[in-house]
This record gives structure tokens, C-alpha cells and sequence, in this order.
């Protein structure tokens, strides 16, 4: 058993490759022209699932996988007897095995998260618990289990090899450098000049060497997705609703680590939206709505966050009906004070009850259990809700947990950050070279004059003491969505690197601040956003 | 006119008076601040912690009720200001800061930084915020995260 248990995550994550296999090989079925072929293959990767459970004992699951073969076998015979019917029992069956080894998983790794959302149902984890006392109990096994897999292609990994290997040789030059002015073969002006180089390069290669593999923890939500497009084709299968599932920005990546529990918030979410956002096709047809639902599941970059949208054309939440049933569950709503806060009630522990609990949705598991999730990720979760039209329920999450690149700036005394993919330069440039016209300030920037804000009037703080370079002004040059523009601030600091936090929702909504970071000296700094900051100062110059 | 009928003119309140006359029976823990020679209590199920004054980093953009943000300990906790309840702008040097766990709505529970004078921790006849109770013979109300945010109109937004 123990040798088995060294195994086990590697099992377990050869059966998510195995059981995605099975899923593409399914897709492809109903327009294939060879379907034995297929068949085949779903039945081969079958059989692997019931010898890999086999031997670590998981019963239900090789018993599935076992029937799942059996009939599997009989299709091979004849592909003709294969329609959609069938093709959707093998597809819930096979949704079954993955969903038991996932709760396997999930026992192993985080003992304490049973009753997560999404979870299998109660006899799933009874089984679960019964076929493995060892792994549970014993430490070893925990250890063992805690095991992560990420998946990397092979580019990737020698492309961290070949920076590596740019870095030893920097490493070795420097070497040859000091060896070479300790034995006085070198002036200072050279060894400086050329350390200063070999610096440089080697600055670039470590920042490189943290791309890439930062870049390996990030991973794709197309997997992530194909398993949501798969629960929403079961649900329409079994129920009279009609569901158009959507997706967008597949291929927008994720810190591993997020992803891996994001599955289950969003799982939950969809079946919300499935089960309780959109309505059946006749009631539908009665409030003058196409009859096909739809459901919008979108992934984008904004910032530092990656926002997860699931938004439904459904009958949206009426926030008098939640308020009315969180007082009748005895639910704490003296905080209530208008729609929003009501509509947020569900976010609430025990809000969820067996009288909203359905086949689908519903394990008496709340949107508490959602909200945990998210917030265990360091991320938000937020609810926009129109009666009649549709929810949107919108997660967001840091992109990864790396540092952002950025300028400090000083503006009166005090600093403030700009992150340095928004600049395009930051110079130092003689007093005629800003001019006055119209209202605005207007600077030289490679023999073209572009507008430039004067940051120093725009913040409110008071001037501290500061000493200004006053034969030159400091100027930094930014791209918006269509121009070149400038800032003038007090001073350039340095470049560096922070983590970027957002503000606290009791933080007042200064839309030009991205959020904000703690410098090492424990100063806390506000990151700017320039193109925001013009835009402010244009509206407010034209009122 | 002494502090404390000022205090009594300035707030209007309830004192929470059982129906024989007599103040409740029943004690809670609160942490008693002071503001510029006033008084008020928070309950001690509210405090997250008290801190030395740490440096305040004001907002770029003044907003009204808003002071700036602390950084304890690596989280940056936003600072409301106590004008409201006699506060000052400015902090004395040896001003303590206290931090307030507030769980204003469903789906967010925030926490803010507040500047006092002084801070004590106290037993005193249970009541609401919002509610006045006599402290030494003396009305002291009782605040609350809820009710300072409530004071400015500031309603937490999700981020």
C-alpha cells in the first residue's frame, strides 16, 4: 500500500490527461466517419482507468469503468447501435470516475475540505473514506499526496536551460574579470566599463530566468472551460431546458495554483445559472425571450487580475424575494440597506437550504461555499443582477502572485508608483521645452509636441520639503489607447519591482489608482495609472 | 460649560434603561477611547487589534471621511477619519491607532484604522451601538465600525 500511495498522484494525474482524452475522443464522435477507430480508443483509455483503480483499490471506480467497458465493447461491435443517447451515457459515466478520483484527490490533499461546493454526493465520499482508511490516517500518506504536478512542454523547460546556461557564463566571465584586475592585468576604468556590462546582462538573465519560470506555473483555462461546456451538455440532456454555452478568452492563463481551485467555485456557479438563472423554454417564450438559453462564460486580463465572468440571460435574482427569504431562515439583515447588499445576502452561510436544493445545483452547499473559495485565492467574488434580464457573477483573481515592474516617482515629497509597461520613456528635459497654449501644457517629445499634465497640481497633498531640479523638469512619456502624453512629476526615483495589491473596499474610488504596495523601507505607495489620470484631468478641464 | 454637557448636548441618546428604572444588568467588555477630551466605547468583539501610531500615507485625491492608509504589518488598512466625533485632523505624536474588524456587508468583511488619543479596556452595562451608556456617571456612546463608516455615508465596495 505505501508503494502504491507514492504512486497515487501520479495516477491521479494521468487520469485528468486520460479522462480529457476520453472527452475530445467523444466530441469527435457524432461527425466521424471512422467511429470504431474512436471507439477504440475510448475503450483502451477505459480499460487504463479500471487497471490503475484496480490497483489502488478504488472499487466504485473500477466497477464503473468496469460496466463502462462492458458496453463499450458491445459498441465496438456495432458502431451503428452508437447514437446520442448512448454517447451521453458514456460520456456521465465517465464524468462519474473523474468526478470520484477529483474527491479523492480533494480527501488526500485538503483533508479538511469535504464540504466544498461541487462536491460528489454523500455515498461518493462514504466510499472514498471506506476504500482508503490508510491514506487518510497515516502522515506518510498526506505527505506523499501533497505531491503538485504541473504539466510543461519541453520548449519551455530547455529555453529556461539556455538562460541558465547564458548566466553560468556571465558568472564565469565576472570571474576572469576580478582574477584578471587582482593580478593587475586590468586598469579600473576597464574593469568598471566592463563589470558594469557583465551587470547588465546578468540583471537580464535573472529577470528572464523569472519569466520563464513564472511562465511554467501558467496555464491555459481551456481545460478548465471544456470541463464547464461538458457539465452544462449533461445538464441539457437530462432536463427540458435548452442551454447555448459560450465561451470567451480560453486561452487566457492562470497561475496553476488558481486554477486548480477555481474548478469548483465556477462548477457551482454554472449550475446555479443552469439550474436556477434560466428558465424553462415556455416560460421563456412568455416573457418574449429567445427560447435557448444562453450562458456566457468569459476569462479576461485587467491589470494585475484576471476577471471570470459567468453571465446568464436568465430571470435574474429579485433582491426582495432574497431578503425575505433570509429573514424567514433567521439570517442576520440589519446591514441591509438597499438591493445590492440584500442581493448579497446568498454569499451568507446557510442562505442555502433544502429548499433550494436541486438534482443539479443543489447539495445543500451555499454560495458561502463560493465565496470562501474565491476569497481563499486572495480574489473577490461580485454579483450584477437585472429581474427579467440575467445574472453576471464576476471573480476576480490575481494573475499570478509575481512582482510588477515600476518607476518610483516623486510628487511633492511623497512617492507614488508607475508601472513600467505603461512607459515609453522617462527623461529629463530643459524648461523650454514645455510649452503653454490653450489651457494645457504641451512638451517636446522626438520633435512633436504632446500634451503633458503637470502631476504636482494634480495630487492634493501638501508640498513637503523637497529639493526640485530647477534648471530641468522630470517627464514621463506614456501611451493611451490612441496618443503619446506626458507627466510632469517632482523626480524620478528608481525602478523596481512590488506587488500590487487592490485597495480595501473601505477605500475611497480613486479610478487612476490601480491599487497599491508596500515598499521594503514599510512605506505604503499608491500605483498610478497615467493614461487614467488624463483622462480625469481632460473631463474635469473641459466642465 | 464642562465636557460633559457638551457631550450630552452634542449626542442625542437612549440610555438603555431596563423597565424598573435601573441600567441593565448584564456587563460587556469594550475598549474605551478617547478623542479630544470625548468619550465613546466600541465593543471589544470589534477591535482587531491596537497599534502604535504608525505613519499615515495620505490618498492622492482628498475624499471627505477618508484619512489615508497604515501599513500593519505588510496589509494596507484605509484610515477614517473621526472628525465626525470630534476628532482632529492631525494626529498627536503619541496618538494610538486602532483597528476595527467590520463586517458591514454579507460579502465582505473589512477592516479599518482609526486615530485616538488614548485607548482602555473596560466592563460596562451591555447596549448597542449607537446607544449611550453612563460610564463614572458619565453618558458615553457607544461606536461601532458599522456606525463611524455609516457617519461619512462611506458603503464598502467590492474590489
Amino acid at each position: 500500500m505505501a508503494e502504491n500511495d507514492d504512486l497515487l498522484p501520479e495516477f491521479l494525474a494521468e487520469a485528468a490527461d486520460i479522462i480529457e482524452k476520453i472527452h475530445g475522443d467523444l466530441e469527435k464522435l457524432p461527425g466521424a466517419q471512422d467511429r470504431s477507430e474512436l471507439i477504440t480508443a475510448i475503450f483502451r483509455n477505459v480499460h487504463t482507468l479500471k487497471g490503475s483503480s484496480s490497483m489502488f483499490n478504488f472499487s466504485r471506480t473500477k466497477s464503473i469503468a468496469h460496466e463502462l467497458e462492458t458496453n463499450l465493447g458491445k459498441f465496438k461491435e456495432s458502431p451503428q447501435t452508437l447514437n446520442d443517447p448512448e454517447i451521453q451515457y458514456i460520456r456521465d459515466e465517465v464524468q462519474k470516475i473523474d468526478e470520484l478520483l477529483k474527491a479523492k484527490d480533494q480527501l488526500d490533499l485538503v483533508p479538511g475540505t469535504l464540504n466544498s461546493p461541487g462536491e460528489p454526493s454523500a455515498d461518493t465520499r462514504a466510499d472514498n473514506k471506506e476504500l482508503l482508511p490508510a491514506a487518510s490516517k497515516t502522515p506518510q500518506a498526506t505527505v506523499n499526496a501533497t505531491e503538485e504536478y504541473i504539466r510543461v512542454t519541453v520548449n519551455r523547460v530547455n529555453e529556461t536551460m539556455n538562460i541558465v546556461s547564458e548566466v553560468f557564463l556571465i558568472r564565469n566571465q565576472m570571474v576572469y574579470l576580478v582574477d584578471r584586475f587582482k593580478s593587475g592585468n586590468l586598469d579600473q576604468r576597464d574593469f568598471f566599463q566592463t563589470w558594469d556590462m557583465l551587470d547588465g546582462a546578468l540583471r537580464r538573465g535573472v529577470g528572464e530566468l523569472e519569466r520563464s519560470t513564472m511562465s511554467m506555473r501558467m496555464m491555459s483555462v481551456q481545460g478548465l472551460f471544456n470541463r464547464m461546456a461538458r457539465s452544462v451538455q449533461s445538464y441539457s440532456a437530462k432536463t427540458n431546458k435548452k442551454i447555448l454555452f459560450q465561451t470567451v478568452g480560453e486561452n487566457t492563463e492562470l497561475d496553476k495554483k488558481i486554477l486548480d481551485v477555481l474548478g469548483e467555485p465556477l462548477i457551482h456557479l454554472i449550475r446555479n445559472a443552469m439550474d436556477h438563472g434560466i428558465e424553462s423554454p415556455s416560460d421563456r417564450i412568455r416573457s418574449n425571450k429567445p427560447e435557448i438559453g444562453t450562458i456566457i462564460l468569459s476569462a479576461t486580463i485587467s491589470g494585475n487580475e484576471a476577471v471570470v465572468e459567468v453571465k446568464d440571460d436568465g430571470k435574474g435574482i429579485d433582491a426582495k424575494k432574497i431578503l425575505a427569504s433570509a429573514q424567514k431562515k433567521g439570517l442576520d439583515v440589519s446591514h441591509v440597506t438597499d438591493d445590492q447588499s440584500a442581493i448579497e445576502l446568498i454569499f451568507l452561510p446557510g442562505f442555502s437550504t433544502a429548499e433550494t436544493v436541486s438534482e443539479v445545483s443543489g447539495r445543500g452547499v451555499g454560495m458561502d461555499a463560493v465565496k470562501t473559495s474565491v476569497t481563499s485565492l486572495s480574489g473577490k467574488v461580485t454579483i450584477h443582477t437585472e429581474v427579467g434580464k440575467g445574472s453576471t457573477f464576476s471573480i476576480r483573481l490575481p494573475v499570478s502572485m509575481s512582482l510588477a515592474p515600476v518607476v518610483l516617482i516623486d510628487i511633492k515629497g511623497l512617492k507614488y508608483a508607475v508601472p513600467t509597461s505603461d512607459i515609453l520613456e522617462t527623461k529629463q528635459v530643459p524648461f523650454s521645452w514645455v510649452k503653454r497654449n490653450s489651457g494645457f501644457d504641451y512638451v517636446n517629445f522626438r520633435d512633436k509636441y504632446v500634451k503633458c499634465i503637470d502631476l504636482r497640481s494634480i495630487m492634493d497633498a501638501e508640498e513637503k520639503s523637497h529639493e526640485e531640479n530647477m534648471r530641468s523638469c522630470s517627464i514621463v512619456f506614456f501611451r493611451t489607447s490612441n496618443e503619446t502624453c506626458a507627466a510632469r512629476v517632482s523626480s524620478f526615483e528608481r525602478n523596481t519591482e512590488i506587488v500590487v495589491k487592490p485597495l480595501s473596499g473601505l477605500s475611497p474610488n480613486i479610478p487612476w489608482v490601480y491599487g497599491v504596495a508596500v515598499l521594503p523601507t514599510g512605506e505604503a505607495i499608491f500605483v498610478l495609472s497615467l493614461a487614467k489620470i488624463l483622462e480625469e484631468f481632460e473631463v474635469t478641464n473641459a466642465a | 460649560m464642562q465636557p460633559d454637557e457638551i457631550l450630552k448636548n452634542q449626542l442625542n441618546y437612549r440610555h438603555t434603561l431596563s423597565q424598573d428604572g435601573k441600567y441593565a444588568s448584564e456587563l460587556s467588555t469594550y475598549l474605551q477611547i478617547t478623542i479630544a477630551n470625548s468619550y465613546f466605547v466600541i465593543p471589544i468583539s470589534e477591535v482587531g487589534e491596537v497599534s502604535e501610531f504608525l505613519p499615515i500615507r495620505p490618498y492622492p485625491s482628498e475624499v471627505a471621511g477618508h484619512v489615508g492608509v497604515i501599513n500593519l504589518r505588510g496589509k494596507v488598512i484605509p484610515v477614517i477619519s473621526m472628525e465626525q466625533f470630534g476628532g482632529r485632523k492631525e494626529s498627536k505624536p503619541n496618538s494610538r491607532i486602532v483597528i476595527l474588524n467590520t463586517d458591514t456587508t454579507a460579502s465582505n468583511s473589512e477592516q479599518l484604522a482609526l486615530i485616538v488619543d488614548s485607548v482602555k479596556k473596560i466592563s460596562a452595562p451591555s447596549a448597542e451601538s449607537g446607544n449611550v451608556i453612563t460610564l463614572d456617571n458619565n453618558p458615553v456612546r457607544v461606536l461601532s465600525g458599522g456606525l463611524i463608516l455609516e457617519s461619512w455615508g462611506i458603503k464598502p465596495c467590492s474590489r
